[in-house]
Order: C-alpha cells, then structure tokens, then sequence
C-alpha cells in the first residue's frame, strides 16, 4: 500500500519539477501561430488611401451577418479612397464573428485582414461591434486612435 | 391550330405563333438564349450578337432576336459553334469593360457578369490599355452615365425613341470611339429617364439619387403600389433589411403601368425615410412633447367628444392613404362623431363633391379602364395634360399613337405634350369645358364642320372604336351641370360602347370617393341624405375653421393642407383645436395639439384603388419608424378610448368591411387581389344627387 | 481588246458635255429603251447576264425583278457612288470623264423599275465628280433628257445628287439608305430588304456607278453582244483598278476573264522594275490576298472563287517581295477599325483589338501566341458580324496568316518589322 503511495507522490513530485505549460497572463503574452485569424484590421494603400471601397463583398460572404457596410462617394474634396466609392459605415459584431476568413477571401482589394490580436473582451455587448475607428490602420502620421482597455 | 408554325429546337418540338422571334420561342421552352439589345418591348435591332444560333440549312450563325420562327425550322442554341460564338462575343464586350463590379450598382443583378458567369471566358487575352472615358457623368437630374461600361446595347436610345420620344440622349462618334451622350444643349431630363435605369443591361446608366443605395445581394424586394399619382403604378420596394427604402424598381401589370415607371414615382419615396414621426406627441406649454400612444389617444378622444355632433368638427383625409384607412376615418367621423365636413381634399379644383366616374357613367359612356386606350384607334382627351396628371398613362397613349397609329383629339386649355402628335388640338379658354364638348358633340352629330372642331368631328364620326378621357380638373368648373350635359351630347353622338377614364390626381383618390371622405358621399357612392347632407368642403372645412364657425380640426395625412393656400391654412389650423395624424410634421405649418404618429405606404398592408377602379394591394416592406401605426389601428384606438369598439384585428378584416359597404367592391375575393389587384364592378349610384355643399 | 463597253467613249475629247455626249451616240438608247414596257427592259438586262459590279456580283435583272409591281408607294433608284474601298477608284472615272452615260443608265433603270425618282449618293470627298454629275445634270433638264416627258416618250425621272459626309460603311446599301434619309448611316436589318422596303420604307433598287453605265450600251446593243465579252456566268466587261507596284496603275476595262498576269503584265506594263510579283488582292481591300502562286487565274467571278479570293470592286493591289505582309494586314485593319459604325459587337470590337496585336507585331513584336489569338479573333468574327464590313474586315489577316505566317513568326521574334527599321520609320 506505501509503495502506491509512493508511486502516487513521485508521479506529483515529477509535475512539479516539469516546466508549466501555463504562463501568467496576461503579465506574459505567448506568441500566436503565424497564421492565427482573429481581429480584423482595415488596411490602406502606401499613399494612406484606404483599401476598401464600401463593396459589400464581404457581407455576402460573411456566414454570420456581422458586418454592415454602408457605402458613399469619393469627391475630389474628400478622398478616402482610389476610385468612386468608399465605405462610409464598416462595422463588425464581434460577438457575432465566427473568425472564419471568409471576408478576407471574397475582398477584392485586399482591404481587410484578420490579425494575431486576440484580445477582445470588454464590459457591455454595444462595445463590441467595432466600427471603422477601431479597425482601420492609422494613416501614415496619424496618432494611434485605439483605446487601450487595460 | 392551323396557324401555328411548328419547329424544333434543342430537339425539342414547339407550337408558336408566327411571328414569333427565335429567341421568344426558345424562352417559351425555357431555354436560355443571351440577349443584350434585345428587350421585348423595343423593336429588335441585331447589334450586339450575344444571341446567335445554329439554324440547320444556314450558312452562318444567325440573330435570333430578329429571325422569326419558321415552319419547319431545326434551330441548335447549345451547340459548340453557338456556345464559341458567345463566348467570343463576351470577350468582345469585356476587353473594354472596366470590371469596377464591386464599386457598380449593377453588380450582383448584371446580365454581363451572370452571361459572362455561364458562358463567358474565365480569363483575359486583351493585354492592351483599355478605352477611359470621364466617369460618372451626369447626364441628367437622376441620371448618371459611365461610358466605360456601356456595351452599346443602345436600349436607352430606343426608349428614347421609340416608347417616350423624348429624344434626349444618343449615340455619338463611331466604332469603337463610339459613345452614348445627351443631345447637344439638352440635358436627359425625361421624365421617363429612369426607366432607362431599368432597361441598361449592364452599370452604365445608374440613378443619381439611388447611388450607391446598397449591394443588390443586400437587398430584400417588397411588391407595392406607386403613391405619385393615380394610375397605380405596379412597383417593387427595394429596402436594407427592412429598414430604409433604397430604391424602387417597375413592377409589370399589363393593367396599369405596362411595365414602365416615370421619375415621380420612381425617386419620390423619400418621404418614407425622411423626417418621419417616431412618437405620439401632444403639445404641452407651447412645446412638442413625446407622449405614450394611450396618453395622446386619450387627449385626442377628448377633443373629438367635445366637438362630436355639433358639427364643430372638420375632419381632412389624405388621398394616398389606403382604403383601410379612409374606412376606419370615414366610420369615426360619421358614425361615432356624427360629423359630416369631411373631405379627401382642400384644392379649389374640387369646390363641390363631385364623382366624375360615376358622372361620365351616367352621361352614357361605359366606366372605361386603361387597358380600353390599347383597343381604340381614336382616343379622346378633354381636360386632362397626360404628361402632368399621369405621366404613365401618357405612354399608353404614345404606344397607341406610335405603334398602332392611333388618332388623338385634345381638348384642353393649351398645347400639351401630347398635342405634337396631332392636328386636332382644341384649345379653349379655361371656363369654356362645356361648351367646346357641346359643340365637338354636335360636330361630330352633323359630320363635320368649319375649323379644328370640324376636322376632329369629322376623324371622330368614322366607326373606329374610340376612347375618351377626362381629367379631375373639370370637376372645378362652376357650371358643372352643364359639362354633365355636355359629356351626355359627346357619349351619344360617338355612340354606344365607348369607354371613358376618369383621371384622378392622388393614389387613392378614386377611393376615397368609393368610401365616402366626401360631404354628401357615404361609402359605395350613396349620396348622403337628412343630417349628413350638409357637409362642408375640405376648402369650406379651412375657411370655416379660420373664421371659428369650427372649433376642431382632425387631420389624417398632410396632402390636403398643401392644395389649399398657405396663409389660409396657417390661419385655420391656428384658429382651432387641432389633431394632426400622419408620418411627418415637415409639411404642418402650425404645432398641432396631438400628433398620432402614422405609418406611410410602405410599412402597413392594405389596398388602393387606382384611377379606374383597380383595387391593388400593397404589402409592408419596412418596419413602421419608431411607434407609429397604421392609421386604421390608430382609429380604432380613438373609437374605443370614446367608447365605440371597432371589430376589426387585420387588414383583411378592414377590407371585409369595406366589401359590405361599397357594392363595387362586394366581388372583390381578398384572396385573388395579389400583387396584380382586381377591377372593382362598376355599381351605379346617382351621380351628382346630393348636396354640394 | 479594252475599252469596249462603259470606257468606250473615254478616248472623246470633253465627253463630259451634253452636246459632244450626244453628237458621239449618247442618249441614243432613250427612245428605244423608254418605249419598250419595264419588263421587257428588265428581261433584256437578265438575258445580258450583268451582275453588279459594286462587290456582291448579284445579277442585276433578277435585282430588278424583285420590286413589287403592287404598291402604292413610290418605287426609288439609288445608285451607290460612295466608292470608298481602298484599292478601288474605278466609279471617279466613270463620273468624271462620261457623266452621262451614268445619267443614261440611270433613266433606263428608273424606268424599268417604274421610278420616278433617282438619287446618285456621291462620296463627300469626291468633291470634283459632285460638281461634275451635277453639271451634267443640269444639261440634261435643259435639254429635256431629264424631268417630264423625256424625250417624248411620256417617261419621267428625276435625279438628284447627294454627297455623303465621310464614312465607308454607306457604301453597304442599306446604310447608304439611312444616310440618305439623314438618319445615322448604320446598316440596316434585312429582310425587309431595300427591293420592297428601301428608301422612305418604299421598294428602292440601288446600283453600283459601273452597273448602270453598262445599262445604255445593252439597250443599244442587245444581250447577245454583251455576252460576247467574259464567260457565260460572268458576262461582260470589267474596269479594273490597278495599284500598287506596277509600272503604270490606272483603271483598265477588259473583258471578264482576262487572265489576271496580262493584267498585271500587259496592262498595267508589269511589276516595277527589279521586282517580282509576291501577293494581289484581286477585288479590293475587302477580299482575301492571293499569293503570286494563285495568280496564274482568269479575271471573273467564278475563277477568283476557286483561287480563295472574290473578284469584289475590282480594285487589284499589286504588291511585290518587298512588301511586309504584317504591315498589309495592319494597315488594312487600321481602316475597317477606323470605319467600323460601332453597331455590332465583334466588328467594333474585334477590329479595334487586331489592330492593337497587328500594331504591336509590327511595333515592338509581340508574342508568339498572339498568331493564334488572332486567327482566334477572326473566327470570332467571321460571320457574325450585322453587315459585311466586319466579316470582310479579317480577310487581309486571315489571308496573310494563312500563306505568310513565317512574316508574323519572324516578327516575334525580331521585336517588330525589320524592313521598318531600315527604312528607319
């Protein structure tokens, strides 16, 4: 019977001196796999026009109806992107996101990318759908805009 | 049977009737033949060669949009020489296609891209710069041209001339610099542009207004009835999620709109999505406040009570509200209120209530319908400009006078659109209806006679079936007896049999006057007698009310108020107790007391009539703004908060009702209206019995 | 054995006025042809055997018969003078140095399908022949050969002269009609065809320049003399343009079925000197080229058929071993493109895309697969384009690619046409 008990113990003992497979975070971030897909990031041209030009491919392509787009003009005046037509309203329920990839697939211009950054949670559902403030990249000079919840 | 002409395709046998083209036939057997410049209702061209087919015994590959079926015929749509012919063709049309699809309002709903989906290469050979031309550019008011996706169907230009003529747009320099442009010094402001929005097989005419109004795959569609004017237009409602209307598209009833929209009625749905009602509201220290429905029903129960059945009250209707609704208004305020001033407009066109329809009825005519205008050689127009007063119908009538060579006599104060087409313009001085009918009548009595009058007398006298009609104006002449008389003389001197169409200017006009919102008019057309005989006017309703003979006004839509003359108006709403029921306050000149907040067309189900007695039904597309309601649940609030309860849980039970009041409509079976309504039976009350007021 | 028939008062000095016209025979035809009935007239040009000389070579008299002998409308007379093929300039001729005799065919003909009106739709750039007919014209109402009662024969005609306003397509008939209305010139849909729906929706014949010329001289002369000219199914003579690298181009009427090397040869006084024969396109820029090889043919309709070319407007380019054939089918291209109306699909597109390749071949060279892209294009084209300007416009390339396709190869592969290079373009 002790020596089960020894057994017992030795097995525990040996777990404690094995290296964790946790880590403490979030003090202590592990990386993500190169080709992780969670949140979305609108990205812009070199010239710091954004890419996405209010398509709605992604829409119809979207299983889970979380995006809404709403489209408007390009004018000489205000430029937001190459072409006639930019999205005025982008918008991602990330509650309702299934991060599949679908929409990266169906855009034509390579605007919208699914990112490493995994971090999403937040305290009340309203803040969950992410507009263009959040998603779109800053423009080349333009200050970060995305609020640190932490 | 004998004159049918037999002939094979895809080896599968067909009857057709002569004349018929290959590529109508193919579509009787379902089988998909790609057309670009084909279009059924414009005469085929041949010009893009989307369609060609093998046709056994023939050389070359032939047109089949313009090659008539032949007795005998072996015709191959699906062969490999057919499929390279359009898979070359495709290529032809996209070498110089921009292929902007995701930023095109077309893509999605494209017959380039779904043909070249199905038909066409997968890959480009072109390796060149393609053609650039200035985009978008702005041609018209609603219309926006983008020559780089143009495939020169030349649809546009064919409607242009040969539906509208309304010559504005057409093609300009040749081959492939060849390009579609407005008419030098003219801008394309038909007023029949939009359907060429419709007809562009592929983006290269898109709506101004409608621009970027979504993507087609976002899109749910909801058949409905156009409110611009009377003619009933068949439409489809084209909405995000039920919640703004983007977009309104034809919707083909041979009955009405023969499939064609005018720009009224195509880009005026804004005031669904604008300015709307959201909440009951009442007026509290000189402010709008909101208010829960109960507490503004309440306070607007009150205010009936208190001027019920002492002829205190006026009650205004408006004419594009559904029957559903003028029946619960018309039930509220002659049976509960005991109030007989009630009336569905307050233009001085309409001093006296008048029944137009059911007077040329009497004068001899039969109730004609708009699809008489497509039997009749000679067609007739007294008082009525087509182009102002419905502009749809106008293009039944140049349908009739381009293709079938139909005659037209004009009677009206001057020269109107339809007046190019004909020598016959009888122009008069405004006031002289009854006599230029009366002597037109006995002209065309004798044969003949000196000047215009004769010469149309003399057109009018051979026995081609003829067509006469008449527009909502006439009803404001001050001798209207005498027009009556007049229409008698013109009915039996053009002899038996010969319809006329009364043209009302709203909706629901006609049924209003089916459902009595008209003094001295009960529902069905039964001319009101002892106390409810006396009612006033929607003009004498405002003028009483600003000189305080009426101390209360409820008023149901806001379109009356703007017939009627600004100042007047202001001064009458200011002078009385007013209950404002509608979905906007945009055209309100005056705070109400309490606002009932009131679904328009597209979020409520019901029925319209049309001009000649079409009952349509109109399905909800949107989601109703905030708490508003349709109006005939709000009336039925009213009743019961003053103690009447109307037995009424659906828009079928409402219609129900309306089949036991109005004997035209008793024929009516709910479930046979549909999308493409039913012609309501022509009852025969008086005509012109009854007070006026 | 030239100069028979419609050049055979060419030699005249001043032919071109009424009076030397009629003191040389002219008009003499009149009187026995406005008194025989309409049919016979039409069975006398049948019996001759002519076909008309604008491209098609459809018999004339059959053309004619087709009018219908029942309708209340006016019946018209066109005669297509819009000679706008490359290669061809035999109608400016015709009209410049014996206006007349046109003049003359044309009331035959207007009588014989029970006209009463002609129009002679003139190419807006032939600016000398408009002045001409239109002088001649006028002589003839002076003298009273034209309007009422003509000559006492109690026939009246009326002709007018319309120019055109710059576009090769109206010389396809039914563009030529629309133009003439003052529509857009675009081909037409047929049926109906122009014989019973032509000009204002009336029957309407339209005749090349030459093939009314010959009307007077057949009236004159009878069937049977015509026909001792050319072969029994192409009967006659023809004038021939002759260009290119000859010694001495010009217009040559000869017999049909002269062989087509004494044309080059005899005529046209041979390939200019130091140089051989390579190709010729035998009826104008519309037909395919012939190699020197195929040449060895009669000059009518029939043999140039069986060679794989048409005798078409018999406009003969002669071209010798320096030509680049690359550069032929560019060029050629360049004008279809350049003229295509725009209506149909694979001619205004089609055009456009092979002059991109050829243009790129010839430029900079291209690619190797674009040989086959184009053969590709053509057949995309070839008989389905609305009227035959498309489906003509690919023979210069399907030709050349069939008999020349070392040149588009060497091409490729040496970046675009050397001879360019040293000719230093």
């Amino acid at each position: 019977m002790i020596s089960e008990f020894i057994k017992g113990l030795g097995i525990t003992l040996l777990q404690v001196i094995r290296k964790p497979t946790t880590v403490n975070y979030p003090e202590e971030k592990r990386p993500t796999v190169a080709r992780a897909r969670w949140r979305h990031k609108l990205l812009r041209h070199e010239d710091g026009l954004e890419r996405c030009i209010g398509c709605s491919l992604c829409v119809g392509a979207c299983p889970s109806h979380c995006i809404t787009v709403v489209a408007a003009d390009n004018t000489d005046e205000d430029r937001r992107s190459p072409g006639e037509r930019y999205a005025a309203v982008y918008e991602i329920n990330m509650l309702r996101c299934i991060f599949c990839g679908y929409c990266e697939d169906a855009c034509p211009t390579g605007a919208i990318i699914l990112g490493p950054d995994f971090e999403l949670a937040d305290y009340d559902r309203a803040s969950f759908v992410y507009g263009k403030d959040r998603l779109l990249v800053p423009a080349p000079g333009e200050i970060a805009r995305v609020k640190t919840r932490f | 049977m004998s004159d049918l002409v037999t002939l094979t395709i895809d080896g599968q046998q067909i009857q057709t009737a002569p004349n018929t083209l290959l590529v109508e036939a193919a579509a009787q057997l379902g089988i998909l033949v790609p057309v670009y410049c084909y279009h059924p209702k414009l005469a085929p061209i041949g010009a893009c060669r989307m369609c060609l087919v093998e046709i056994e015994g023939m050389p070359k590959l032939t047109p089949s949009c313009t090659t008539p079926v032949k007795e005998g015929m072996v015709v191959h749509t699906q062969n490999a020489r057919v499929e390279k012919a359009r898979r070359g063709m495709l290529e032809f049309l996209l070498i110089h296609h921009p292929l902007d699809c995701p930023v095109c309002d077309k893509g999605g709903e494209c017959p380039l891209q779904d043909y070249t989906y199905e038909f066409g290469p997968r890959k480009t050979r072109f390796r060149y710069p393609k053609r650039h031309w200035d985009k978008p550019l702005q041609i018209g008011k609603n219309i926006l041209l983008d020559r780089e996706r143009c495939i020169m169907c030349l649809r546009c230009v064919r409607f242009c001339e040969e539906i509208s003529d309304h010559q504005q747009i057409g093609v300009f320099e040749r081959g492939h610099s060849q390009c579609i442009g407005t008419v030098p010094g003219h801008s394309f402001d038909s007023q029949f542009s939009g359907n060429t929005i419709e007809l562009c097989p592929v983006g290269a005419l898109t709506g101004a207004p409608t621009r970027f109004f979504g993507r087609t795959w976002e899109i749910q569609h909801t058949p409905s009835i156009c409110t611009g004017c009377a003619a009933g237009c068949n439409i489809r409602i084209d909405h995000r999620q039920q919640r703004d209307v983007v977009r309104l598209w034809s919707r083909e009833n041979k009955h009405t709109d023969d499939g064609w929209l005018c720009d009224r009625g195509r880009f005026g749905y804004e005031f669904v999505n604008q300015d709307r009602l959201k909440d009951f509201k009442i007026l509290q220290d000189g402010q709008l406040v909101d208010a829960t429905t109960q507490q503004a029903t309440v306070k607007a129960a009150s205010i009936l009570s208190k001027h019920a059945n002492s002829g205190s009250l006026g009650v205004l209707a408006s004419p594009i509200l559904t029957n559903e609704e003028l029946y619960a208004v018309e039930w509220l305020t002659r049976s509960v209120l005991q109030t007989s001033s009630i009336d569905h407009t307050a233009s001085a066109v309409n001093p006296q209530a008048v029944q137009l329809h059911s007077v040329v009825r009497e004068a001899g005519f039969r109730s004609g319908v708009l699809t008489d205008i497509d039997e009749a050689a000679q067609i007739v127009t007294i008082g009525v400009d087509l182009s102002n007063d419905q502009p749809i119908t106008e293009l039944r009538v140049k349908k009739a006078l381009f293709q079938r060579k139909a005659q037209l006599v004009s009677l009206y104060p001057e020269t109107i659109e339809l007046g190019r087409y004909t020598e016959h313009n009888l122009i008069y001085e405004p006031g002289q209806e009854a006599s230029v009918v009366a002597s037109l009548a006995a002209a065309v009595r004798s044969g003949g006679g000196e000047g215009v009058v004769g010469q149309a007398a003399r057109l009018l006298s051979s026995e081609a079936p003829k067509a006469v009609i008449v527009g909502w104006k006439l009803q404001g002449l001050s001798d209207f007896s005498a027009l009556a008389k007049a229409l008698g003389e013109l009915a039996s001197a053009l002899g038996p049999d010969v319809p006329c169409i009364t043209i009302y200017p709203n909706c629901n006009t006609r049924g209003a006057l089916d459902l009595g919102i008209t003094p001295g008019w009960l529902p069905g057309g039964v001319a009101a007698t002892g106390s409810s005989e006396s009612g006033m006017t929607g003009i004498q309703i405002l003028e009483a009310a600003r000189d305080g003979r009426l101390k209360a006004l409820w008023v149901v839509g806001a379109e009356p108020l703007l017939e009627a003359d600004p100042e007047l108006v202001k001064a009458a709403l200011a002078n009385v107790e007013f209950i404002y029921q509608g979905w906007s306050l945009r055209d309100v000149p005056v705070d109400p007391d309490v606002v009932l907040a009131n679904v328009t067309f597209a979020e409520q189900a019901g029925t319209f009539t049309n001009t000649d007695g079409r009952v349509q039904r109109i399905y909800p597309a949107v989601k109703p703004h905030g708490r508003s309601r349709p109006g005939w649940q709000i009336v039925a609030d009213l009743g019961r908060a003053l103690g009447k309860t109307w037995e009424a849980t659906s828009d079928q039970e409402v219609f129900e009702q309306i089949r036991q009041a109005v004997p035209a409509y008793s024929q009516i079976k709910w479930s046979e209206v549909g999308t493409l309504g039913v012609q309501s039976g022509a009852s025969a009350p008086p005509a012109m019995a009854g007070a006026t007021g | 054995m030239a100069n028979e028939i419609v050049f055979s008062r060419n030699h005249i000095d001043n032919v071109k006025d009424l009076d030397v016209y009629v003191g040389n025979g002219g008009y003499s035809s009149l009187q026995k042809g406005l008194t025989m009935a309409p049919d016979e007239l039409i069975e006398l040009v049948k019996a001759s055997g002519l076909r008309g000389r604008g491209g098609a070579g459809f018999p004339t008299g059959m053309k004619w018969s087709f009018v219908p002998k029942d309708t209340s409308k006016p019946h018209y007379l066109v005669c297509n003078a819009d000679e706008s093929e490359p290669g061809t300039f035999k109608d400016r001729q015709l009209m410049e140095v014996n206006p007349h005799q046109l003049l003359e065919g044309m009331i035959l003909a207007c009588h014989a399908i029970g006209a009463k009106t002609g129009f002679i739709y003139i190419r807006g750039e032939f600016v000398g022949p408009i002045q001409i007919v239109s002088r001649a014209i006028e002589q003839a109402y002076a003298r009273g050969y034209l309007g009422k009662n003509i000559q006492g024969t109690g026939v009246d005609v009326d002709l007018a002269v319309h120019p055109g306003a710059g576009a090769y397509i109206w010389g396809e008939e039914s563009a030529l009609l629309n133009s003439l209305e003052g529509q857009r010139g675009l081909p037409r849909l047929k049926p109906p065809f122009p014989a019973v729906s032509g000009l204002y929706a009336s029957p309407t014949i339209i005749n090349n320049v030459e093939t009314l010329a010959n009307i007077s001289h057949i009236v004159n002369n009878g069937a049977d003399w015509f026909k001792q000219w050319g072969t029994e199914r192409s009967a006659g003579t023809k004038v021939v343009s002759i260009s290119g690298h000859v010694n001495r181009p010009g217009n040559y009427e000869v017999p049909l079925a002269t062989p087509m090397m004494t044309l080059i040869n005899e005529f046209a006084g041979g390939v200019r000197d130091g140089h051989k024969l390579k190709a010729v396109i035998p009826g104008g820029s519309s037909v395919p080229i012939l190699p020197a090889e195929k040449c060895d043919i009669n000059y009518d309709y029939e043999s140039i058929q069986a060679a794989g070319s048409m005798l078409g407007s018999a406009g003969m380019i002669v071209m010798d071993e320096t030509t680049c054939m690359v550069g032929v089918a560019r060029n050629l291209v360049h004008f279809y493109r350049h003229e295509s109306c725009g209506k149909c699909t694979p001619c205004r597109e089609g055009t456009d895309w092979m002059f991109k390749i050829l243009n790129e071949l010839e430029l900079t060279g291209g690619q190797m697969d674009d040989i086959d892209l184009l053969l590709d294009i053509t057949d995309n084209m070839d008989g389905k384009c609305f009227c035959p300007l498309g489906d003509t416009s690919i023979m210069s390339v399907v030709s050349g690619i069939e008999h020349w396709r070392h040149e588009f190869e060497e091409h490729v592969r040496n970046g675009g046409c050397q001879q360019r290079a040293q000719n230093g373009h």
